[in-house]
């Protein structure tokens, strides 16, 4: 007998039990709490699911919270890379036209200086021929070649004429002043357009490229620089010769204007010293008065 | 799985009506409703024993069904799929209850004068008082044997699954989904012997 059989009985009695049906407003309960359900699947979480599946397929996958450190990163070392690209070339390139701008600084000057000298020189050819009848003329005179009308128009012209004599190795004792500085103003105006070029061009190119044309440059530049200090010492030299004359120009009148300023401090110290006595003898008589009451009352007595 | 165009909802097999409504067709959804609602109420009143836990279990397996219905796959019959939730949430109301009973009873033990719920038999169908009787008399015999017993007894001999399909839904093997049947039945026997006399 199969255990099936054995209960038999008790199998239909269990099968012949009423079955329970579920409440009428089954369907009704249960659609409206999935409506519920629906409507928090839907919820700001759910949609902010949804927009973030959205926006993953985008430029928003790369703003996960685990890449916030590894972006950080990348951008420290793009920053620095940036700027080391950037500002070091950037810094060399200012070193050089520093030290260009500083070459054309000074030519100008000694340009103006050189033309003091031409100018004093000039002066001194006039003053042989036109005897000088007193200090007065000759301050005028120097005081007209510090007149900024003269200096100014020469100043213009001037720099673009010297700045080029880098490759220029002049004999002084043989050529007149003029004559030495006229071939040297005919290479610098040459010369600096070339280098201007070269400038702009450096700026233009890229900043790999620059690295390459520096690399370059040095051949170029130390043959400049050695122009230059050669030309440096020219231009000391000619500050020295200009500065001689000058001050051979100037020294009579620095003498008279020191004469007059003893003269006048002696003066002014007579008068003090007068000043002096002129108070002491007031003191001494008023002294005496003030003595002369107990006298005369002595002799009252 | 394709969709049958020329068929009624009515005449598609549960599976096919949950790959439907895995498409997005919501009256295949509504219509396994129609289908389990009495039977899962059935079962689920008969294994835990209160009508209105019966009706939340129930509920709560339409809706587990709705929101995971993607986790069906067709290796198994949607019948077990669907008693299987059904079996799951029915133990896990029963352990609560039990917990809820635990504690009720060691904090109320003094008040004996509390009012119990008077059982509601609006549920059952139109049936004689006979009948009603031994209603009442199976359901207290199922409630007093073990849960163990008593879900595989109520799926064998009520729902009229196989062996094969309450081991799948328990996940238990077949022979000790046999044994226990076997003795769920005879202590059921045991317990409704004055009921066979009448």
């Amino acid at each position: 007998m199969s255990d099936e059989e054995k209960y038999n009985e008790l199998r239909a009695r269990l099968r012949a039990v009423p079955k329970v049906k579920a409440k009428k407003e089954f369907e009704h309960r249960l659609y409206s709490r999935l409506r519920g359900v629906e409507s928090e699947r839907m919820g700001p979480s759910a949609k902010h699911l949804l927009h973030g599946e959205k926006q993953r397929g985008g430029l928003f996958s790369f703003l996960r919270p685990a890449y916030i450190p590894a972006i950080g990163l990348t951008a420290v070392v793009l920053i620095a890379l940036i700027w080391y690209v950037a500002y070091n070339p950037g810094q060399m390139n200012k070193d050089e036209q520093v030290s260009v701008k500083q070459d054309t600084q000074q030519q100008p000057s000694s340009s103006t200086l050189g033309q003091t000298v031409e100018e004093s020189a000039e002066r001194n050819e006039k003053s042989k021929e036109s005897p000088i009848t007193s200090n007065d003329e000759v301050t005028s005179k120097d005081s007209r070649g510090s007149e900024p009308r003269v200096m100014t128009k020469e100043a213009i012209s001037g720099p673009e004429k010297v700045n080029s004599d880098f490759n220029v190795i002049r004999n002084e004792t043989e050529q007149p002043v003029e004559q030495k500085t006229m071939p040297v103003d005919e290479q610098i105006i040459k010369a600096i357009p070339k280098i201007d070029a070269e400038k702009k061009s450096e700026e233009k190119i890229d900043d790999g490229v620059r690295r390459i044309e520096k690399k370059e440059a040095p051949a170029n530049i130390r043959k400049s620089e050695g122009d230059l200090k050669n030309k440096e010492d020219k231009i000391d030299s000619d500050q020295n010769k200009g500065t001689e004359s000058i001050i051979k120009d100037i020294a009579p009148s620095i003498k008279e204007k020191e004469a007059s300023k003893e003269t006048s401090k002696d003066s002014v110290k007579q008068k003090v010293t007068k000043k002096k006595k002129k108070t002491e003898d007031k003191e001494i008589k008023q002294e005496e008065k003030s003595q002369e009451p107990d006298s005369i009352k002595k002799l009252e007595k | 799985m394709p969709l049958d165009e020329g068929l009624k909802v009515e005449d598609l097999s549960d599976e096919q009506l949950i790959f439907n409504f895995q498409e997005g067709d919501n009256s295949a959804y509504n219509e396994i409703v129609k289908r389990y609602k009495d039977r899962l109420t059935n079962f689920i009143y008969r294994y835990v024993g209160s009508y209105d836990e019966c009706d939340d279990i129930v509920q709560d397996t339409f809706i587990k069904v709705y929101v995971s219905k993607h986790l069906y796959k067709e290796i198994a019959k949607f019948s077990t799929w669907i008693y299987t939730i059904a079996i799951n949430l029915a133990k896990t109301k029963l352990i609560k209850k039990q917990k809820y009973k635990i504690f009720s009873l060691s904090s109320s033990s003094e008040e004996d004068d509390k009012d119990f719920d008077i059982p509601d038999d609006a549920f059952l169908p139109d049936v004689d008082a006979n009948a009603k009787f031994q209603n009442e008399q199976i359901q207290k015999a199922l409630n007093s044997i073990s849960e163990n017993y008593r879900k595989l007894v109520i799926l064998r001999d009520v729902e009229d699954f196989s062996y094969e399909e309450i081991a799948e839904m328990t996940g238990l093997p077949m022979g000790t989904v046999k044994s226990r049947i076997n003795r769920g039945r005879e202590k059921l026997q045991k317990l409704l012997k004055n009921l066979y006399r009448e």
